[in-house]
């Protein structure tokens, strides 16, 4: 995302910011700032913990005695996302939203969160597809090499691609305990939203049927979501925007 | 017959830029040598619109533009310029009150206007929210078989020309065809199609998605080559069905083809451009680039219908280097066009380049970057 934005606008108007909570690993900053090293783009850290604090102040009584659950987890998010606004609103910037496809599909993805932005610049790629790009983007494509002259020896840092998908919004999480492997989650995601299938017809071509029920029903349930995500670029067949239009409040499962 | 292709990168509702980029093709074309300018669908206001079509004042002010850069154009070109017209008799028959249509521009005067006759609503297009769809008066002349002998097309098209010409404008415009004269007097008669006209061969396709279909249509009608004048939204790997599905079209009604696609991002929608050109034999005989603003030319001897090779630019190399070119075309113009940085917008606009030789299709970042 922070290169297709370097490539597109020049690295000297794309800045990243970081925000790490006490849930971001050592690695989540160090991959960032080598991604921006390599990029050529600036970077500034604003810590949220502080923040988080205070949130959990004004929550205390009415949350006093429930367990730390995802609305915690998308405080997190919440909170980055009223951030980067706000330094949008100041110097009168275009966020950019960096959820992808899948996340998109199956809800993960937080709303007033990391979907806040203007535009979502891989709204429509499926996450395979990102790491797909990320690879073709290391072997030094002229075509890349032509708007990002100063990148250095790797665009991608190799631990970026390597490491386990997670949101780090609480200790250990990653992607896969609660999703299937996203090789897996997108050729679903593929036939329910561009092939038309149904559930049933998914499950008849192999996949476990427990998981299609799972992703079919989670796919359901963020469409009030994706209703108020800000506009993706269509790079598919059928991407969520104006060539989807799903009910909200229905009650039909596919 | 020198046609130009202008794979032109249109700002929504910036009538007065959209019809300069217009006029500087028009004359980057007459110096080429091009007789006719081929402009996407649409390319006076960008596609798509959306409600902007909703707005009296809009459609005035695009005639009225219209107007004007029929007047700037040099007057010996031939230019197609895609704008709206108004289904004056709406009022009392029905039916939406405004056509997708292509200006025919001549001598200073807008000599017809064509108009799309398949709307699409599927997927991202919701054409049938605006428009009426344009209705034919087919000729079926010179004979039901379009494969008469070229000698025999050509002199019987000049004839008629020269004697009916006021009676054959009139047919000609309804049925969707113009004729242009070479410098050696041959005619070339011209179908006009816009975008989805083309999308609906049952044989490719294996099945009809339109009750009509423009092209079998225009081919019946005896004419010499079809142009298309399109706004066609990026999918990966759409290019290659595109010249899939020319180059079947082409063999089957043994007609050369000329498509001429917008380029740039519009929202969430990003055109990829690729215009391009198939000789009746289906072989592609010139390609604009990808994801870039481009002006084409290849050359059409009137006489025979041959095509000169021209420049074709290569398709991306993977799926990958496709994406990338997409989404950072996407994510430029999205920026570009929305203004941003907000407040250097005027100035950056005061670009003094002219279009075809910017590498960025709008105000270059490089101006921008002192205010950022």
């Amino acid at each position: 995302m922070a290169a297709i934005a370097a490539a597109a606008l020049g690295p000297e108007n794309v800045l990243g910011i970081l925000m790490p909570s006490p849930y971001s690993s050592g690695h989540s900053i160090t991959d960032a700032t080598a991604l921006a090293q390599n990029l050529g783009i600036a970077t500034e850290t604003m810590a949220i913990a502080p923040t988080m604090d205070a949130f959990d102040q004004a929550l205390r009584p009415l949350f006093a005695g429930s367990e730390f659950g995802l609305a915690e987890e998308n405080l997190q998010s919440r909170i980055r996302g009223t951030l980067l606004m706000a330094v949008a609103n100041q110097f009168g910037h275009l966020l950019v939203s960096t959820g992808n496809k899948s996340e998109l599909a199956v809800g993960y993805c937080t709303l007033y969160g990391d979907m806040n932005g203007g535009l979502g610049a891989i709204a429509d790629l499926p996450k395979t597809q990102v790491y797909a790009l990320c690879h073709w983007l290391n072997t030094r494509p002229t075509a890349v090499l032509r708007t990002l002259p100063h990148c250095g020896p790797e665009i991608i840092p190799a631990h970026i691609i390597s490491k386990p998908p997670s949101a780090e919004l609480k200790p250990g999480q990653i992607d896969q305990d609660s999703l299937p492997p996203y090789d897996v989650l997108d050729e679903i995601l593929d036939r329910l939203i561009c092939q038309h299938q149904s559930a049933a017809e998914i499950i008849a071509a192999g996949f476990e049927a427990q998981t299609v029920d799972r992703i079919t029903a989670l796919v359901n349930r963020a469409e009030f979501k994706r209703r108020q995500a800000p506009p993706g670029l269509k790079v598919t067949d059928r991407a969520f925007g104006t060539g989807w239009r799903m009910p909200i409040a229905k009650q039909w499962q596919p | 017959m020198k046609f130009a292709l202008a794979q032109l990168n249109p700002t929504i509702g910036n009538l007065q830029r959209n019809a300069q980029d217009i006029l500087e093709a028009a004359q980057a074309a007459q110096v080429q040598g091009a007789q006719v300018l081929l402009t996407p669908e649409l390319s006076l206001c960008g596609y798509p619109p959306r409600d902007l079509l909703l707005q009296p004042y809009f459609i005035q002010q695009m005639n009225q533009v219209l107007k004007q850069l029929a007047q700037d154009l040099p007057m010996e070109l031939w230019v197609l310029v895609g704008t709206v017209s108004e289904h004056g008799r709406s009022p009392q028959v029905g039916g939406k009150p405004l056509f997708n249509s292509m200006a025919l521009l001549h001598q200073g005067q807008l000599q017809h206007m064509f108009h799309k006759r398949l709307l699409p609503t599927y997927d991202v297009f919701d054409e049938h929210r605006y428009f009426e769809p344009g209705q034919v008066n087919l000729e079926h002349w010179p004979s039901h078989d379009h494969k008469l002998t070229r000698h025999e097309s050509a002199n019987h098209e000049s004839t008629r020309h020269k004697s009916t010409r006021n009676e054959s404008t009139r047919n000609e415009s309804a049925s969707n065809t113009f004729t242009v004269v070479d410098t050696s007097q041959n005619p070339l008669r011209i179908g006009v199609t816009i975008c989805e006209d083309l999308w609906n061969d049952d044989e490719f396709w294996g099945k009809r998605s339109y009750r009509e279909n423009p092209i079998a249509d225009l081919a019946q009608q005896g004419v010499d080559i079809i142009i298309n004048l399109s706004a066609s939204p990026y999918s990966l790997g759409k290019q290659a069905l595109r010249e899939k599905m020319l180059q079947h079209l082409a063999q089957r009604h043994n007609l050369p083809i000329l498509y001429v696609n917008q380029v740039g991002g519009n929202d969430d929608l990003i055109f990829d451009g690729g215009s391009f050109g198939v000789d009746h034999q289906g072989t592609t005989v010139c390609r604009a680039p990808s994801f870039a603003t481009a002006l084409t030319l290849i050359d059409v001897d009137a006489a025979t219908q041959q095509m000169h090779l021209g420049s074709r630019a290569s398709l991306p190399r993977s799926p990958a280097e496709e994406l990338w070119q997409a989404l950072v075309l996407g994510v430029g113009d999205y920026a570009r066009k929305c203004g941003f940085p907000r407040h250097s917008w005027a100035s950056a606009a005061a670009s003094t380049q002219p279009w075809w030789q910017r590498s960025r299709p709008l105000p270059s970042v490089q101006k921008m970057s002192s205010v950022f």
